[in-house]
């Protein structure tokens, strides 16, 4: 299905919950394509992320997904189309693939960076007791194990009060069990601030437990599906518990494995 | 730590012993007739001897030429290694004058600058100061994309990049290569201080050769060595300081 007929769809039912006459705030994406040199990741991509919700995007690699998060986030520029975020939904936070933690800097140094703030503030304490690291502000970041730097590059991000938090396969380098918990702690965050959240993934079990929508990447096409079950459960533990999550994953995961290279075609692009 | 520092020259003394002994040779004296020459040489009648002063002045001018050469790496290594105008226009300046004999410019030196300290430093940074400047540019280019792209996503100034990522992330990479230009800036200064110089190690070994001193060159000799294993050891005690966190000072 062309991304944009989807994207369209899902976008009239997220505006059909806002207020009439005042549009809800979101992040408006229309038409949006990139390319790196000659190979087109991204062609006439549009849909919309109401503010307060949550997009987890999954798809085979090489579909565009961090492309995708880095023309949100700012990093990278349209090769065409448009990407409008609304002023209330900034700013923004981006905790990248492999934490981004500066090995130069302690944790507190870390986390008080997210904010321009001295690490003795106590606001980082705060934020660090509040994440479970509170007794490793003078650790660095090589002294701590991966779940621990994943933790305060949480830390890190919620230090500048994000409207919206990008997360780049932010639990790929953790161990299953440490996985569960982070996931819990962006589940519990998402839900106790109100931000948005737009989360790239790998795993299928992490979109269905994350992402009220689920953005299915292929090569050259996208299909948006969505989820109520991260805003109805207290705890990822419970939304794994839930016999509807088992069954969202079943169809993510028919989803993608319908998407394959040799599909792609559309536009014209190669791969 | 004391078993470090005197076992090393213990081993030297004892084979350099062994090798007076088979030689023979006036050229070659005993460790312990050059020890006690040097130390006559570095401090007699409760003042700085000559030796002291020729290897302050060393130390002084390599001291000299090294922070010089830093800062230029700063200046223009940054630059050539992260931003487009730097990689186009610099790097292929740098690459240039790296490899040409910087020795060979010490006449036109002189000519320009004079005889003295102002022409010794400048042979000295010249020496050193474009391999400072290529390891550090390519220590800034060689930084990942993901330190900055949290600051850049909240759209933090480009101060804030640098004074954040770009130079903490570097300054191993400096001193590493400031140790290496220290240690080849002394082996310059040597032939710079034979050229038209009143003070310095260079100086001290070729008067002690030409007056056929022998203990006296082996003297200036090993206090050449000893100046450069402070400067060396010096350098490392900066970067454990600093760097804590870099893999070769945990």
């Amino acid at each position: 299905m062309p991304a944009s007929k989807a994207a369209a769809a899902a976008a009239a039912a997220a505006l059909g919950k806002a207020a009439p006459g005042k549009a809800a705030p979101e992040l408006a994406v229309e038409g949006l394509g990139f390319s790196w040199g000659e190979h087109r990741v991204l062609d006439g991509l549009s849909f919309n992320v109401p503010k307060g919700s949550s997009l987890a995007i999954v798809g085979p690699s090489g579909t565009g997904k961090t492309t995708l998060l880095h023309l949100i986030g700012g990093l990278l520029k349209p090769a065409a189309g448009s990407l409008s975020l609304d002023p209330a939904m900034a700013p923004l936070a981006l905790m990248p693939q492999s934490h981004g933690l500066l090995p130069w800097k302690t944790l507190a140094g870390n986390v008080a960076l997210g904010a321009g703030l001295s690490p003795r503030d106590p606001g980082v304490a705060a934020m660090m007791a509040r994440l479970g690291i509170g007794g490793l502000a003078r650790r660095y970041p090589h002294q701590v194990s991966g779940g621990q730097a994943q933790r305060a590059a949480l830390a890190r991000a919620l230090m500048g009060k994000p409207q919206t938090l990008l997360l780049d396969e932010a639990t790929s380098q953790v161990d299953a069990l440490t996985r569960e918990s982070i996931q819990d702690l962006f589940h519990g965050a998402w839900r106790e601030l109100g931000m948005t959240m737009i989360l790239v993934t790998h795993s299928i079990e992490e979109a269905a437990c994350l992402g009220s929508s689920i953005l299915v990447l292929g090569y050259g096409t996208a299909e948006l599906i969505s989820n109520p079950l991260p805003a109805s459960a207290p705890s990822t533990a419970a939304i794994r518990a839930n016999p509807a999550w088992l069954a969202l994953c079943t169809r993510l995961r028919e989803r993608l494995a319908a998407v394959r290279p040799d599909e792609a075609g559309g536009k014209g692009r190669a791969v | 730590m004391m078993k470090k520092l005197v076992a090393p020259p213990l081993v030297v003394g004892a084979l350099w012993q062994l090798a007076h002994v088979a030689a023979d040779h006036p050229a070659l004296p005993s460790p312990l007739a050059v020890m006690g020459r040097l130390a006559a040489a570095m401090w007699a009648d409760g003042a700085p001897g000559p030796l002291f002063m020729h290897a302050a002045a060393s130390l002084w001018r390599v001291g000299v030429a090294v922070v010089l050469a830093t800062i230029t790496a700063l200046a223009v290594g940054l630059p050539m290694g992260r931003t487009r105008v730097g990689k186009a226009l610099i790097r292929p300046l740098v690459n240039f004058f790296f490899p040409l004999p910087k020795i060979a410019l010490l006449p036109l030196i002189i000519i320009a600058l004079g005889l003295g300290e102002a022409s010794q430093i400048v042979l000295v940074w010249l020496v050193i100061v474009f391999y400072c400047t290529t390891s550090l540019a390519d220590a800034a280019a060689s930084i990942s994309p993901e330190y900055y792209q949290p600051l850049l996503v909240q759209g933090r100034s480009p101060w804030a990049l640098l004074r954040h990522v770009t130079l903490p992330a570097v300054i191993p990479e400096l001193l590493s290569a400031v140790k290496t230009s220290a240690a080849t800036a002394l082996a310059v200064l040597f032939m710079a201080e034979n050229q038209g110089s009143r003070s310095g190690l260079g100086l001290a070994v070729m008067n002690a050769w030409t007056m056929v001193d022998y203990p006296g060159m082996y003297a200036a000799i090993v206090t050449l060595g000893l100046v450069g294993a402070l400067l060396l050891g010096v350098i490392d005690l900066i970067g454990r300081r600093a760097c804590p966190w870099a893999p070769r000072y945990r």
